[in-house]
């Protein structure tokens, strides 16, 4: 981009573009991993508390979009890259193993 | 990295904003001309040029129709990749399940149906394998509209609005869905940059150099619709949910299929035929038995949407669904009936408040209701949408100028032409596809893929175009093209409607004197846009260096 940002450290310019990478990536794909597994996991806990399936779905998209947005802008503000990274990834895939073994247990009591 | 929260705002807002803007242009231009999509359908298909029709009779109508529906080559030779073996003749496929469509502004009905595969799929997890036929069908007689007609609106500009008309169209969905995401983060972005709301909302200098009224059009257009804005472009999203996050396709798919049983024993629908034959009782019957308990209920109302599911089986069932021309939600209050028998099945419920919500938010969205004033307004909506996106990137452009026309004039003619491709030359290579769809042949082999391929020659060169006559850039100067393409705006506006008239006989005065609205409306609104291009075109010229914002952004307002 031709508008750079202030800096009071002076990193060289390839650390820079990849630090800008490495955010650009997670805003894009840690994002959506948070949201995938953080939605999934509100929609079996609906399910568990007897909500209606379709209904489940439909909450859980209502919040995932707007819930997308909110973690990709806060990906930009948040000051560490690696901290975006780890919250972003770590609690996608946490989140994804949660909702899994949960729906199974689920089935398995139904 | 940003010393700042509004620094990281603004680093998102114009990264995203310059690398999805032409696509969100795109979106928005296409998506405008889609809340007109069906009277667009009226001027470029002159045989569908009469009354708007209710659901015809399907025994009398529609059987025969879908015994002669046979499945579209294309699905079938993708299909035929996914089976084991060679698939059997496609005319020899048995239908399983149909359906119609109609709303109040459609002439035409939309039908179509899902044909058997006896053979086993390649991949298990594959299931619920069928080919697709569709077709467009004059319910008055029964008969198929020619092949080598497209419904430009329907089928073209709509699809263009959500799917760029990407090969496969998965891939448009994507980078649209992208865009609507940067449509979302770059209002809140932009919000963060500005904050000043009300005073944004009443600051336009047009007077002022160009870099300066640009920005104050762009902050302008930008809060005035910025409800309109977030909440199509999260509605779109919605609409799209289980696409961009299939979760229930994959994760969750376990859940989902058992919902499906449970809900099929909970309505009586059967989710799977029962492999027995049995015979289909009249569904004018269960049509007639529908509107009736309607009207029981207070709704009286028409039939948006039938299918019938297991066709020819003893699980098979008929769904009933009424049309949405009063409400927001588009059909609803399904009845469905043993087709073999007639008995009702099921009735829907009144709908939760989690399943009227989303109805609601979807229904906004593809506003099927019948209100013309409302219409028009999602019209000027779109095009204020347009107008912001544009400016955006022309005030990208304006303050970079100088710079960039001592250090990389290449980049800044090439940025430049961009932005007349995505405003003028998108407008010039929808016009381009009109003026081919009433002057090639009518009985040309593959008009369809002619007026296509016209349509994106035309834009391609529109973007040649802009950059060869780029060069008063480089002295400080608006681009030649940005003039020159007004002016091709207004000839070919001019020429279209000209067409119409030669070819049909459906002048602009006779339309109007009898009332035909839809081809009435799109003549009007092509000779509106050639107007305003060519004033736009005359202030260009008159003003030069420092007019692109003032004289060539309502060129956009006028679209409709």
């Amino acid at each position: 981009m031709a508008r750079k940002p202030l800096r009071h450290r002076q990193p060289g310019a390839l650390v820079r573009r990849s630090v800008l990478a490495a955010r650009v990536f997670a805003s894009l794909f840690g994002s959506y991993a948070f949201v995938w597994g953080a939605s999934s996991l509100l929609i079996v806990a609906q399910v568990a508390g007897g909500i209606a399936w379709d209904e489940a779905w439909m909450v859980g998209m209502l919040v995932a979009f707007p819930g997308f947005l909110a973690v990709f802008l806060w990906s930009y503000s948040a000051r560490s890259v690696l901290r975006v990274w780890v919250c972003l990834f770590g609690v996608g895939a946490a989140t994804t193993v949660l909702a899994a073994q949960w729906q199974l247990r689920l089935l398995a009591g139904v | 990295m940003f010393d700042t929260f509004r620094q990281a705002m603004a680093w998102v807002h114009t990264g995203f904003g310059l690398m999805l803007g032409y696509v969100l242009m795109v979106v928005f231009f296409f998506g405008t001309l889609s809340v007109f999509d069906r009277e667009i359908d009226r001027w470029a298909v002159p045989e569908t040029r009469f009354a708007v029709q209710p659901m015809p009779s399907f025994d009398q109508v529609l059987a025969p129709v879908f015994q002669r529906l046979r499945p579209d080559p294309d699905d079938v030779e993708r299909t035929a990749r996914r089976v084991a073996g060679e698939l059997p003749d496609a005319a020899s496929l048995p239908l399983v399940s149909l359906f119609a469509y109609t709303t109040h502004r459609d002439p035409v009905l939309l039908v179509g149906a899902e044909f058997g595969v006896p053979n086993a799929p390649l991949d298990p997890a594959d299931d619920h394998l069928h080919v697709h036929g569709r077709a467009q069908v004059d319910p008055r007689s029964g008969e198929f509209l020619p092949e080598n007609r497209l419904q430009i609106g329907t089928e073209f500009f709509y699809p263009m609005h959500y799917s760029l008309n990407a090969s496969p169209a998965i891939i448009g969905y994507w980078v649209v869905g992208l865009a609507a995401m940067s449509m979302l983060a770059a209002l809140v972005t932009g919000l963060v940059i500005h904050r000043r709301l009300l005073r944004e909302l009443f600051t336009f200098r047009p007077r002022k150099r160009t870099q300066r009224s640009t920005l104050d059009l762009h902050n302008l257009t930008g809060v005035v619709a910025l409800p309109f804005h977030f909440f199509f472009a999260l509605t779109g999203l919605l609409i799209f949910a289980a696409i961009y996050l299939p979760v229930h396709d994959s994760l969750l798919q376990p859940l989902d299929r058992q919902h499906e049983v449970m809900e099929a024993a909970r309505t009586g629908l059967p989710h799977e035929p029962a492999g027995v034959p049995a015979p289909l009782a009249s569904v004018d019957a269960m049509v007639a038995q529908a509107k009736a308990r309607w009207a029981q209920r207070g709704i009286p109302g028409e039939v948006g949407f039938l299918t019938i599911e297991h066709v020819g089986d003893r699980n098979g069932y008929v769904s009933v669904f009424r049309a949405g021309s009063d409400r927001v939600a588009l059909v609803g209050e399904g009845i469905h009936f043993r087709a073999s028998s007639g008995e009702i099945l099921h009735e829907d419920p009144a709908p939760s408040a989690v399943h009227a919500v989303s109805e609601f938010l979807t229904g906004l969205h593809l506003q099927h209701f019948r209100h013309w004033l409302l219409r028009w307004l999602y019209v000027v909506g779109g095009l204020v949408g347009c107008v912001c996106i544009a400016t955006g990137f022309i005030f990208f452009t304006e303050r970079r100028k100088r710079q960039w026309a001592l250090h990389s004039p290449q980049a800044l003619r090439w940025v430049d032409a961009f932005a007349v491709t995505a405003v003028t030359g998108m407008v010039l290579a929808v016009l381009g596809m009109l003026v081919a769809n009433r002057a090639l042949p009518a009985d040309l082999p593959a008009r369809a893929m002619w007026e296509e391929r016209v349509f994106w020659c035309t834009w391609l060169c529109t973007l040649l175009h802009a950059y060869v006559r780029s060069a008063a850039l480089i002295r400080g100067e608006v681009s030649a093209a940005w003039r020159e393409q007004c002016i091709g705006i207004a000839a070919l506006a001019v020429l279209a409607v000209a067409l119409n008239w030669m070819t049909t006989g459906d002048h602009l005065w006779h339309t109007v004197t009898t009332g035909y609205w839809p081809v009435a409306g799109v003549d009007a609104s092509l000779l509106t846009v050639a107007f305003i291009a060519f004033t736009a075109a005359v202030r260009l010229d008159g003003r030069g260096a420092g007019a692109t914002s003032t004289a060539v952004e309502p060129v956009e307002v006028s679209r409709g």
